[in-house]
């Protein structure tokens, strides 16, 4: 019993030795929903983007441009553009539709994708191929977010060169959300990460599942190779191409002939063969000695060249 | 085929060469092709006569088989970058925002955490012994943008950066962060697709536990061969010198049977070495008894045992049926089988 009220006596001792004053709490990161909602500020930045395609898209292309609609609540849908209409024509839609961005996405021989990125009343335009496509349906992709949250825009810090920080400034007007947009969440949970990798732009979009920095990946993925900058919105002058652009045609069209080659270089290699070979078999003149006559077939002479053993039984 | 005497031959040789690699046409309409474009050759590069070529060979300018492939030249194309109109351009664009309108934060990967370092070391090995295997021999500096894992670990890295300093910057602009677990609205993507990924986490968990297990009984089962190899071995020796014993004792060279008293305390089968465990394996001994006397009877009637009944004979009851079959064999039949299987000596 003796020990029981000692150690009850120490526990209070412990309990009064603890300070009251507690060090002040940065305000709480996680609104609880129960609190009132803000009013929301002034909208400013009243930026939109057109997002559109041509005809015949192909169903991947299809679906990364929903998913850039789904993922950019300030985007304006438009039916898909004749591929026969010049480009110039998205800049009269856009004026219409009061845009000041454009998304146009394109698809060739139902293989390769191409990505236009505009500004439309002044310019300058980007065009992109667009490789290594994944979209947001796609399983693996474990993450999900808020419809119209706004995201962080994350840039690897190798964007210096002048066409690379012009793409990503367009980039950031472009794929970032204008604060205060009556279709945005109030809430930040999701990442963009652009990064340059072997001279192409690899994009990422990232769920915020918790502070410490733990992730996961929403989609869509992709990887934008540029091709060309140019000074005006769907034209103009080139102000940059990319030296190390190959098109996807002329890609196929190496594979293509390093198989010929092979080939070539097989049939060379028959014919050469073809021409050491000799006429005529010329072999030991010796070996006339082991082309012999069987037994059964000796007439006369021959027959004594052979004998045969008799069987022993 | 050639004449050999021609002072044109080695050229001639060269070009057969490279024209072959090239063309690869039929052999003998090539042959005036070839001195076609000889022709044509010599005439370009200034070789008219014999005396040239031979001056040129000696100063050793040309010589056999020295000629490559001739490559085409392509034009070289012009690549523009014009990088006053791109600055100009960025300037001209350029909006005067507060960072909260923008949100774009410039990020190097965050330092990896331990644990994830020591997943991409295991990664690399993984992968370093499948290159292997593959034979293929790209080397791992270079493979930063073919190794998905490690590329995806750097973008991950990138975003977790952003969030710690985007989210920083948030807090001290007094913004809301992350999305309350109790806040709904509608999300990116549907609840029932959300539904489906995690059917397939569920799966592919379920999946990698069972491919696990798999493994685990695998490995049992090897060493489970390994130990009984070495019981079975153990036996054999021992029985071999016993036989050995046996021998000399038959041939008079040892007088002593008393090997065979050890013998039967002595565990022949499946125990340990010279130790004696008389009472254990005399306990098991009883057990392997009782178990065969269950299989295959015991005590009863002796009595006709040998006689043949109908069924027996005919095959068609129900007792032909269980032999047939091979199943567990039971009463007096499969005693007269055993019996007949053996040789009398044997018995």
């Amino acid at each position: 019993m003796g020990k029981r009220k000692r150690l009850l006596q120490e526990k209070k001792s412990e309990e009064e030795e603890v300070p009251i004053e507690l060090p002040a709490l940065p305000p709480p990161r996680v609104r609880d929903s129960d609190e009132p909602v803000k009013k929301k500020g002034k909208w400013m930045n009243r930026k939109r983007v057109l997002v559109l395609s041509a005809r015949g898209l192909t169903h991947r292309c299809r679906h990364l441009m929903n998913d850039m609609r789904s993922l950019l609540p300030h985007s304006k849908p438009e039916p898909s553009k004749e591929r026969k209409d010049d480009l110039k024509v998205i800049n009269e839609i856009a004026e219409v539709k009061n845009c000041d961005k454009c998304l146009y996405f394109e698809s060739r021989k139902g293989q390769d994708y191409y990505l236009w990125l505009s500004s439309i009343q002044q310019g300058p335009s980007v065009k992109f191929q667009v490789l290594n496509v994944h979209t947001m349906k796609e399983l693996k992709m474990s993450g999900n977010c808020l419809k119209g949250s706004r995201p962080l825009l994350s840039f690897d810090d190798s964007f210096n060169a002048p066409h690379w920080a012009l793409i990503k400034e367009l980039l950031i007007q472009t794929l970032g959300t204008p604060n205060h947009h009556p279709k945005s969440q109030p809430f930040h949970d999701h990442v963009f990460t652009f990064t340059l990798l072997d001279e192409k732009i690899w994009f990422r979009n990232f769920e915020i599942i918790d502070m410490n920095g733990k992730l996961a990946e929403i989609g869509p993925r992709f990887v934008l190779d540029p091709v060309k900058i140019f000074e005006g919105s769907f034209g103009g002058a080139t102000l940059w191409d990319n030296p190390n652009y190959i098109s996807p045609n002329t890609h196929r069209q190496t594979i293509r002939k390093a198989l010929g080659l092979k080939y070539v270089n097989k049939t060379y290699e028959r014919q050469l063969a073809m021409k050491r070979r000799p006429d005529q078999l010329v072999g030991d003149p010796t070996n006339e000695i082991f082309q012999t006559k069987a037994p059964e077939d000796a007439k006369g002479q021959e027959k004594q060249l052979f004998i045969r053993k008799k069987n022993m039984k | 085929m050639r004449d050999p005497l021609d002072s044109n031959s080695f050229i001639h040789d060269v070009l057969l060469f490279t024209d072959m690699v090239v063309t690869s046409d039929a052999d003998s309409s090539s042959d005036i092709e070839y001195s076609d474009i000889d022709e044509r050759e010599a005439i370009e590069d200034g070789i008219d006569s014999d005396g040239e070529i031979q001056r040129k060979f000696a100063k050793g300018e040309i010589a056999p088989g020295l000629h490559g492939k001739i490559q085409p030249q392509t034009p070289k194309k012009e690549h523009k970058n014009n990088l006053k109109g791109l600055r100009n351009k960025l300037i001209e664009i350029k909006m005067d925002l507060p960072w909260i309108e923008r949100f774009d934060l410039i990020n190097e990967p965050a330092p990896m955490a331990p644990e994830l370092s020591a997943e991409i070391a295991e990664h690399s090995q993984t992968k370093l012994k499948r290159m292997k295997g593959q034979k293929m021999d790209i080397p791992m500096a270079d493979d930063q943008i073919h190794d998905d894992f490690q590329r995806e670990m750097q973008f991950y890295r990138q975003g977790q950066a952003a969030v710690m300093e985007g989210y920083s910057r948030l807090t001290t602009l007094d913004l809301p962060t992350n999305r309350p677990e109790d806040y709904f609205a509608q999300m990116a993507k549907s609840d029932e697709h959300m539904q489906k990924v995690r059917r397939r986490l569920v799966k592919k968990q379920i999946g990698l536990e069972i491919s696990e297990r798999v493994k685990k009984i695998r490995e049992m089962k090897k060493y489970g061969k390994k130990v009984q190899l070495e019981v079975e071995k153990r036996k054999q020796q021992e029985k071999k010198e016993m036989m050995t014993k046996v021998k000399m004792f038959r041939k008079h060279k040892s007088n002593t049977i008393d090997f065979l008293e050890e013998g039967k305390n002595q565990p022949l089968r499946g125990g340990g070495g010279g130790q004696n465990k008389p009472q254990s394996q005399f306990s098991k001994g009883k057990l392997k008894r009782s178990q065969k006397d269950k299989a295959y009877g015991f005590g009863g009637r002796k009595k006709n045992m040998k006689r043949n009944r109908g069924d027996d004979t005919w095959g068609d009851g129900p007792l032909a049926s269980k032999k047939s079959k091979g199943g567990p064999m039971q009463g007096r039949g499969n005693k007269n089988k055993k019996s007949s299987k053996r040789g009398k000596g044997r018995r």
